[in-house]
């Protein structure tokens, strides 16, 4: 399977921005992300509930970028991340997670991640990690 | 204390956390315990040589701002002495204080007394769980300040130390409102 970035290769000028899906069961959460990420040029869509995102990947993609988190309701991000993964071998993940989700991180990683980021760090590091994984 | 107590010696001296705010609410001084209870606390970006002369709302934002605003204006206008007892802990000691805000001169003169500082209660019994717990027995707990959502129609968001000291099954991080209007108030 071609992956995303592949896909829509001719998408990536300055005019388009890029889109990002937001997966996180806490709508603060989901709310500053979005505003982080506006503010940095990106087409957000958020999304708190996790049954629905292969659904949203499937329908409302191609995304250029996941923000997942990995302590939800089920289905977790543990559960999410080997599924998007293999259904989109292409599309950069990051995973978000807590103080007591962060040993969780680099098993994450293993599991298909592009890059962790806990979110006590988010606020700091949420525009600066996105722009990276993309620019990779 | 009073004005004629606002000598400088006397304040670095003193054991108790104080600052003054001048007119401007600038930070114009701070005292010796100020920068130990910064150390002690992971603050040594706020030690004293970095904060004099800053706008003290620098450092306070969103609902506490507001109150803050309100008091220390009062405060300067009414010529009155103000005071407040507050809880400002860390994950394993249990710390309260009073703080009284005096009007010195048409500056703010500022002191945070510890009234108390015991160690935490360590156990987090199941009736305190359940209370905290929802119907999927997932607890959220906010990533900055690290408070827990109460269940109940008001949503309050408690500190619980068991929580903090020991990681708990089954969490969910999010933001309690007023981290979330913190961190929203810096990309306004």
């Amino acid at each position: 399977m071609m992956s995303v970035r592949d896909q829509f290769v001719g998408r990536y000028d300055e005019d388009v921005p890029r889109r990002v899906l937001v997966v996180d069961d806490d709508l603060n959460i989901l709310r500053l992300f979005s505003r982080i990420l506006s503010r940095g040029g990106y087409e957000v869509r958020t999304e708190e509930s996790s049954p629905n995102v292969i659904r949203i990947l499937d329908r409302e993609g191609p995304f250029d970028l996941v923000v997942l988190d990995l302590c939800m309701p089920k289905p977790d991000g543990f559960e999410l991340l080997p599924e998007v993964r293999s259904r989109y071998p292409g599309l950069r993940i990051l995973v978000t997670s807590g103080f007591f989700g962060g040993e969780f991180l680099p098993a994450s990683e293993l599991l298909g991640a592009s890059a962790t980021l806990r979110k006590s760090e988010a606020p700091r590091l949420l525009l600066s990690q996105v722009n990276q994984l993309l620019e990779s | 204390m009073g004005a004629a107590q606002t000598d400088e010696k006397a304040i670095e001296s003193d054991p108790s956390v104080i600052f003054v705010l001048d007119q401007d609410l600038r930070i114009r001084l701070c005292n010796g315990a100020w920068d130990r209870f910064a150390l002690e606390n992971g603050g040594a970006h706020l030690l004293r040589r970095s904060i004099l002369g800053r706008p003290i709302f620098d450092f306070i934002s969103g609902n506490l701002a507001d109150h803050y605003r309100k008091v220390f204006r009062q405060t300067l206008q009414r010529d009155i002495v103000w005071q407040q007892d507050y809880e400002c802990s860390s994950p394993s000691v249990l710390r309260r204080f009073c703080m009284h805000v005096y009007p010195v001169r048409g500056e703010l003169l500022i002191v945070n007394s510890l009234l108390v500082q015991s160690e935490h209660d360590r156990e987090v019994s199941p009736a305190i769980e359940a209370h905290y717990r929802d119907s999927g027995g997932i607890l959220l707990m906010c990533s900055n300040c690290r408070r827990v959502r109460a269940k109940g129609p008001e949503a309050r968001w408690d500190w619980v130390p068991g929580f903090v000291l020991s990681p708990p099954a089954r969490v969910s991080h999010g933001l309690c409102p007023p981290c979330y209007e913190y961190y929203s108030s810096k990309l306004d």
